[in-house]
């Protein structure tokens, strides 16, 4: 397949705003909630979207699943454009958002399965053995019978990963969807959305907030502020380009001066233990080396930059470069 | 008192927030208001006066029961219900202020923006469209008496029903007949002495007619002296049994969250 | 277009299914809006106990013109009152769950809020419309029960029309659409009473504005040969049903026109 699945090309999307400037009057501003996004999602791609709060991601999906239409730009998904062909596009998407459910509230689960064959005009072969098995991987089974407001989150959550993908899409977004769950209710959501996108071939778009469900998930990482697109690649990519610093924790034997060594750039102690942090550059056996040299060491481990720090760092990389005269001056 | 005032002026801030609803709201009740003119026009075409209304009384009823209708509160106030139904109540009574005095200060803030930014427009427009008569100015004291009591009925009707939202299961049911029927008593359908003998005078006397179909005959000038002192006096009456009975309930409601934990 | 029906009856079906679970509350609610329709009938015949005609109608006149405008009112209600909780689901954001599915935004909100409870009204109406026919000492022929029954249905697609027209106007305006009261409610209202009693603006308004008139005034004056006030053409009437259609038809372009507006602006 050479067309991408998803396909934005310059996405702009402005929004007027009217805020009260005093007590009666009312003025407009504009804002470019989306300003000029390209960006191209083959079939079977694990993609995240990240970014700060404001940064333009839910107006992306929101653009991609029709709910708004681009000021301008293309836009496609499945070959459809979603301001011209929403109905029909929404046969191939699956959305999760994580703060609402799109199944029916006041009933059972299983009836919400059974309106959504009937919504979705699903074959009824077709649609049993695709809820029995994925009942069964989700674990539905002990809930089937209980009306959604009833659920716990996880259980609602899983509810609605089942309901969005019934229908067999070709694309899932995920909007925040392991927001307050458990650590072990996110582990399955993560094993499941693997197993699915392996064996199915679906394509899923997630934003979150959650890097480390982005880090265990994601081929791609797509980062976006202020409309535009920061940054574009693997995972492993984003850390090596911004994730610089690893860090050598090495337990002495007894407490002793900081580590000096060429490559070193930040020491922190706390009794016997230092955290020895260096450039990637820096070949982390070398110093391992080095350090057993200069004194006795118990033990020693060493730290990869955690995602979260390495996306902060993407932010306030772009942040620096978009402090240009004009926005300093502004009010 | 202080603390009185600031809630007040929330109670206000909330209905200033939404202006659209404002703007709509008057529109629906000058509509209503003309609406039920016509029909009372009707009426009085064939016969001078019925139950002591005339044309000019009778027009001018409709669109007072219209303009007094968003600060009294007839309908619609379900806040305290509400927050029972959620369980959010629970923080209220847990508060140290006193869960009346704290909604009569917001009741009053919304009934005080209610009086200015819906009332009066719509006796504007009953003037303008109906020539309803207005009060003359001595009587405008009493005129202020009158509605401020009408308005603490209101009130404290209101809140004895939410309140009772702890007690009765599903209220929705009871609400829609409470709901119904003091639309009737309060004078809304038709002015209360149309209806045949007894009941013109068993609605009168209670609660839903103190606070409308009183306030607005004081306010046409069909009660003077004695009269008057006697409509004021039974909405003064109104508003010391309810707002009691309010506490009462409020004492066994707290009584009850306490023991159920929420 | 068929088969959205199908589909808003199969989701009718689940909500009431689920209402039908909570059977009391479902009859008292019912009840409460049963009594209350009647209470508001009872007012207005208390009128009748003080003078003989209402603008020129009498009793049984007005009972029936009540009945069958009441009667297409209850049952626009009944199908698609709900289409008001636009507003409130815009305001929360959970319209935009709506526009996931394929199916018609006006069949999901109809079909989601579906009260099995509004059938109160409908029980009253016809009620006051059998109350009406014991009243009236009418020769039914087969014209005047056809006409009869085009006239309630129209009024139910008028009434529908207006639902959705001013529904729609949250798609502009949020907490705009409770402006909407004063032409659902305010429009039944104002066709329980015979025209006549109307100032001329207004009768001119709910006939060529607004098409209240078609759904009970002409019809039932019709049915009864009443006479029709000047400025309304009686042989109007006929055009009922076309007029009918075209209002829900224009209700139904202006939601769309309000979605696409939804969609170009947000919230």
């Amino acid at each position: 397949m050479s067309e991408p699945l998803i396909r934005l090309v310059d996405v702009r999307k402005s929004f007027v705003l009217r805020e009260r400037a005093g007590r009666v009057r009312r003025t407009k501003r504009e804002v470019l909630a989306v300003n000029g996004i390209s960006l191209d999602v083959p079939a079977g791609q694990i993609c995240g979207y990240i970014g700060p709060n404001g940064a333009g991601k839910s107006t992306t999906v929101k653009i991609l699943t029709g709910i708004l239409t681009a000021t301008s730009g293309t836009v496609r998904v499945a070959g459809l454009d979603p301001r011209t062909r929403r109905v029909e596009l929404t046969r191939r998407i699956g959305v999760v958002f994580g703060q609402r459910t799109q199944l029916w509230w006041d009933l059972p689960l299983a009836d919400s399965f059974e309106l959504l064959r009937h919504v979705y005009r699903r074959d009824l072969d077709d649609h049993r053995s695709r809820l029995s098995t994925l009942v069964e991987v989700l674990d539905l089974g002990a809930f089937l019978a209980t009306p959604v407001r009833q659920l716990s989150l996880g259980q609602r959550m899983r509810g609605d990963l089942a309901a969005a993908l019934l229908h067999a899409p070709d694309v899932l977004y995920l909007d925040e969807p392991t927001i307050g769950l458990d650590v072990v209710s996110k582990a399955r959501v993560g094993e499941f959305l693997r197993r699915v996108n392996a064996e199915q071939g679906v394509t899923v778009l997630l934003t979150t907030h959650d890097l480390a469900d982005v880090e265990r998930l994601c081929d791609r990482l797509v980062v976006i502020d202020r409309g535009r697109v920061i940054s574009d690649g693997t995972v492993a990519q984003i850390k090596q380009t911004f994730g610089r610093t690893r860090t050598l924790v090495v337990d002495f034997d007894e407490s002793r001066a900081p580590v000096v060594l060429e490559g070193i750039t930040a020491v922190r102690i706390d009794g016997p233990r230092q955290w020895l942090s260096f450039d990637r550059t820096t070949s982390a056996a070398q110093l391992i080396a080095q350090v057993m040299q200069q004194a006795s060491v118990r033990d020693v481990s060493i730290e990869e930059p955690h995602i979260d720090d390495v996306v902060r760092q993407v932010y306030e990389r772009a942040a620096d470069r978009s402090l240009t005269p004009e926005e300093t001056d502004s009010g | 008192m202080r603390l009185w005032w600031e809630v007040a002026r929330r109670g206000w801030r909330q209905r200033s927030a939404y202006r659209a609803a404002v703007v709509a709201g008057l529109f629906t009740n000058a509509s209503f208001g003309a609406l039920r003119a016509y029909v009372l026009l009707a009426v009085l075409a064939q016969r001078d006066t019925v139950g002591g209304f005339d044309e000019t009384a009778a027009v001018g009823f409709v669109f007072f029961t219209q303009a007094l209708l968003a600060p009294v509160m007839l309908f619609g106030w379900t806040d305290i219900a509400d927050r029972v139904r959620s369980g959010d109540i629970a923080t209220d009574l847990y508060r140290p202020v006193d869960l009346q005095h704290y909604s009569m200060a917001t009741f009053a803030g919304r009934s005080a923006f209610e009086l200015v930014f819906r009332s009066l427009p719509i006796v504007a427009v009953g003037v303008v469209a109906f020539r309803i008569p207005l009060p003359p100015v001595d009587l405008l004291p009493a005129v202020v008496l009158t509605v401020t009591l009408a308005v603490l009925v209101g009130f404290a009707l209101s809140f004895v029903l939410n309140l009772l939202a702890f007690w009765l299961l599903d209220s929705d049911g009871i609400a829609t007949i409470a709901t119904s029927v003091g639309f009737v008593l309060a004078g809304l359908a038709i002015p209360l002495p149309f209806l045949p003998s007894p009941f013109a005078g068993i609605a009168q006397a209670l609660p839903w007619a103190s606070m409308l179909q009183r306030p607005v005959e004081v306010m046409l000038g069909l009660h003077g002296g004695l009269e008057l002192a006697g409509v004021l006096a039974v909405q003064a009456l109104w508003a010391v049994v309810l707002l009691l009975f309010g506490q009462w309930l409020l004492s066994r409601a707290t009584a009850r969250v306490v023991v159920h934990g929420g | 277009m068929v088969d959205e029906l199908r589909l808003w009856r199969v989701l009718v079906a689940a909500r009431v299914r689920s209402q039908w679970q909570y059977r009391t509350s479902f009859l008292l609610y019912a009840c409460g809006s049963f009594l209350g329709a009647l209470v508001d009938f009872v007012a207005l015949s208390a009128i009748f106990t003080k003078v003989p005609q209402l603008g020129g109608w009498s009793f049984g006149e007005v009972a029936f013109l009540y009945g069958v405008s009441g009667l297409g009112f209850a049952l626009a209600s009944f199908a698609v009152a709900s289409v008001g909780n636009l507003s409130r689901r815009v305001k929360d954001g959970t319209f935009d769950s709506l526009l996931l599915r394929p199916l018609g935004t006006i069949t999901q909100l109809s079909a989601e809020g579906f009260a099995l409870r509004r059938i109160g009204r409908v029980a009253q109406a016809g009620c006051v419309l059998v109350l009406s026919l014991m009243l009236l000492e009418l020769s039914w022929t087969p014209g005047r029960v056809a006409v009869t029954t085009v006239a309630i249905a129209c009024g139910t697609l008028v009434y529908a029309a207006v639902f959705l027209a001013t529904a729609a106007i949250s798609f502009w305006v949020i907490d705009g659409a409770e402006v909407g009261n004063a032409f659902t409610y305010g429009g039944n209202y104002l066709s329980n009473q015979p025209l006549d009693i109307y100032a001329r603006w207004l009768r001119s308004f709910a006939t060529f504005v607004i098409p209240l008139a078609f759904a009970a005034y002409l019809p039932v004056a019709w049915v009864l040969d009443k006479p029709v006030p000047a400025g309304i053409p009686a042989d109007l009437m006929w055009a009922g049903p076309v007029v009918a259609v075209a209002a829900l038809l224009a209700a139904q372009a202006v939601w769309q026109a309000g979605l696409h507006t939804y969609r170009s602006t947000g919230t």
